[in-house]
């Protein structure tokens, strides 16, 4: 029977490199609701999703001459940085009209039981991250998700690492009980 | 509290996939300048004109090949139909070389004017960390970010995902205001524990590529058919002699057994190459794995001719197969234009239809004729082997040969088909692929 290696990412991406728009729209049907995912972790509003979305896929699609293929998953990793890059860069320019990141440190008290998130499906736990405070949400996605350190998250969002964790630690209690409010309903 | 569950979180949402947003390619589309191809054909129009050569070559292989011979013929392999032009965009020229040309709309230092005060160091490290992960900088902002971009690979780590990941951690380093050769930081306690997210982003998909492409298949095929003869004496007429000379014309068979009484007798069985069409899709789960499936159809035409040589039972069988194919192929090596695989699967096809025309002759002129419709649908089991390569004709379009080696089971019924007489045949597959 036949197969559909026509357009592994490697030969897709010498495709579009070679001019072929139908490649193109590949590479974009391929990853645009991964991509979407992550845009839509760190912003809630839809059209402001879509919009950086569009400006992900202009620079990855005005840039990929340059990019080298290093493997499988290498393309898609170097999309999600360029998106990540761009909803970053959403979030730093409209600052002043999302929740201010304060840089107090609140203790709050620590629950010793963890939630259980794995009754949670996966499109719940998406939109409550989403449903977070643009703060919180932030920095939870960039530290739980995306793995970066305080000191990295203060330099990228231009707070102090105190904030980071404040922010940090605020977010993990507010997903906790939206996790724990839904298992016990 | 222990950090189980925002391990689980991060596992997940790497994994997850939100709604593509409405509009969106048609915007991204107008904003890079791809327009529908005019005044240039279509690849996929080239591809369907392809199919449409193809097909008559098909049709006239048929003809050709299922006109009755006493020798069976050398597989053969059949070829494809159907245009199914999609789409085709072209790029405006104009704007993908000022694409091109000025692939970084905003440098890190204009993003860094953008944020509030007191956070000029930390910018956003945009495009200095986004393409720099790969050791070659797709945007060269300034020094900083390329020489950490440079210095980045070999202390990720010698594969290509490493250096993407220790490249991204350096870049960020860089962005944030600190010295290029600081050394890369480890994540503090949680992310030290769950290693980078680009890590694990990547270690992800060095194993597989989710949500890859589809491809429809259109192919044909064929196995090598079958001939043989079982030669005997008759004497099964014996018994019926005595009624014959009133009644046989009234009853070819009787005439058949009478006049072939103590003669050489024999059963001649041909099977011609079935022929399959079918349609298929294909889904990569890696850039080398991926499976297949799809709806196949198959014609199995037979002539069985049992007697002597001017009276006989010449006896026409044609049974109708649909199958379902699923099949496992793995690219081990690919040109520009080229892709060589290897594949395995099976097929289970079920016959449908069958239909039988018995045609009695007597000094070899045709006395009666009676068809009778296959009481027995048996269903068919075979494994398939083959190396397949495939070429480019157009962007979406391929062309692809498959020869193999195919393995059919008994089907336990009372049916003569190729099958049966030749367990295991060389089969070969001949198809266009169109990528969608």
């Amino acid at each position: 029977m036949g197969l559909g290696l026509l357009y592994d990412d490697r030969t897709l991406l010498k495709r579009i490199k070679a001019g072929d728009n139908a490649a193109m729209r590949e590479l974009y049907r391929r990853y645009v609701r991964y991509l979407s995912a992550i845009c839509s972790r760190y912003i809630s509003d839809d059209e402001d999703v879509k919009d950086v979305l569009q400006d992900a896929f202009v620079k990855i699609f005005s840039s990929i001459g340059t990019f080298e293929y290093r493997g499988s998953g290498s393309l898609k990793a170097w999309m999600a940085r360029i998106t990540l890059n761009q909803a970053l860069k959403f979030l730093n320019k409209n600052r002043l009209s999302g929740v201010p990141l304060d840089d107090e440190f609140h203790n709050l008290p620590d629950e010793d039981e963890e939630p259980d998130s794995k009754k949670v499906p996966s499109k719940v736990l998406f939109q409550m991250i989403r449903d977070l405070p643009e703060g919180y949400r932030t920095v939870f996605n960039l530290y739980v998700v995306e793995g970066r350190s305080h000191k990295e998250i203060a330099g990228m969002l231009g707070i102090s690492e105190a904030t980071s964790a404040s922010q940090l630690h605020r977010a993990k209690a507010a997903l906790a009980d939206k996790i724990r409010s839904y298992t016990n309903e | 509290m222990n950090n189980r569950w925002l391990d689980d979180i991060r596992k997940r949402m790497h994994a997850f996939k939100a709604d593509e947003p409405e509009g969106l390619w048609e915007d991204l589309r107008g904003e890079l300048g791809i327009e529908p191809a005019a005044g240039r054909r279509s690849p996929l129009l080239l591809g369907g004109t392809v199919a449409l050569a193809f097909a008559a070559v098909a049709v006239a292989f048929l003809v050709i090949r299922f006109t009755p011979r006493t020798q069976p013929a050398e597989s053969d392999l059949l070829a494809v139909s159907t245009p199914a032009p999609r789409y085709a965009e072209t790029v405006h020229p104009e704007r993908r070389e000022e694409l091109a040309s000025n692939p970084a709309e905003e440098t890190l230092h204009q993003t860094g004017s953008d944020l509030p005060a007191g956070s000029s160091t930390a910018a956003v490290p945009g495009e200095a960390t986004g393409f720099s992960g790969n050791g070659t900088t797709a945007e060269q902002h300034g020094t900083d970010e390329l020489s950490v971009s440079e210095k980045a690979a070999p202390q990720g780590g010698s594969t290509g995902n490493g250096n993407a990941a220790a490249a991204q951690r350096e870049t960020l380093e860089a962005s944030g205001g600190e010295n290029t050769e600081t050394p890369i930081e480890t994540a503090e306690p949680s992310g030290s524990e769950n290693t980078s997210a680009w890590d694990e982003l990547l270690r992800d998909e060095s194993g597989r590529s989710k949500g890859n492409g589809l491809s429809v298949n259109l192919f044909a095929a064929g196995v090598t058919g079958y001939s043989n003869s079982v030669r005997s004496l008759a004497d099964a007429g014996l018994e019926v002699a005595g009624q014959a000379g009133a009644q046989w014309e009234d009853s070819p068979l009787l005439g058949i057994m009478l006049f072939n009484r103590g003669e050489n007798t024999s059963l001649r069985k041909h099977h011609y190459q079935p022929f399959r069409v079918g349609l298929s899709l294909s889904y990569n789960f890696t850039d080398r794995l991926a499976l297949t499936g799809g709806l196949t159809y198959s014609l199995l035409p037979s002539v069985f001719k049992e007697g002597g040589d001017s009276h006989y039972i010449e006896t026409r069988q044609n049974l109708h197969y649909v199958g379902v194919p699923l099949t496992l192929n793995y690219n081990f090596y690919s040109l520009p234009s080229w892709d060589f695989y290897l594949s395995g699967g099976t097929l289970a096809e079920k016959c449908v239809t069958g239909k039988i025309t018995d045609a009695y002759f007597i000094g070899c002129k045709a006395v009666k004729e009676e068809s009778s419709t296959v009481s027995e649908k048996p269903w068919q089991f075979s494994v398939n082997l083959s190396a397949g390569v495939q070429y480019r004709l157009a962007p979406a379009v391929r062309l692809y040969a498959e020869p193999g080696l195919a393995y059919y089971f008994n089907d336990g019924s009372n049916l003569s088909t190729v099958y049966k007489e030749r367990p295991l045949n060389f089969d070969f597959r001949l198809g266009l692929r169109f990528a969608f």
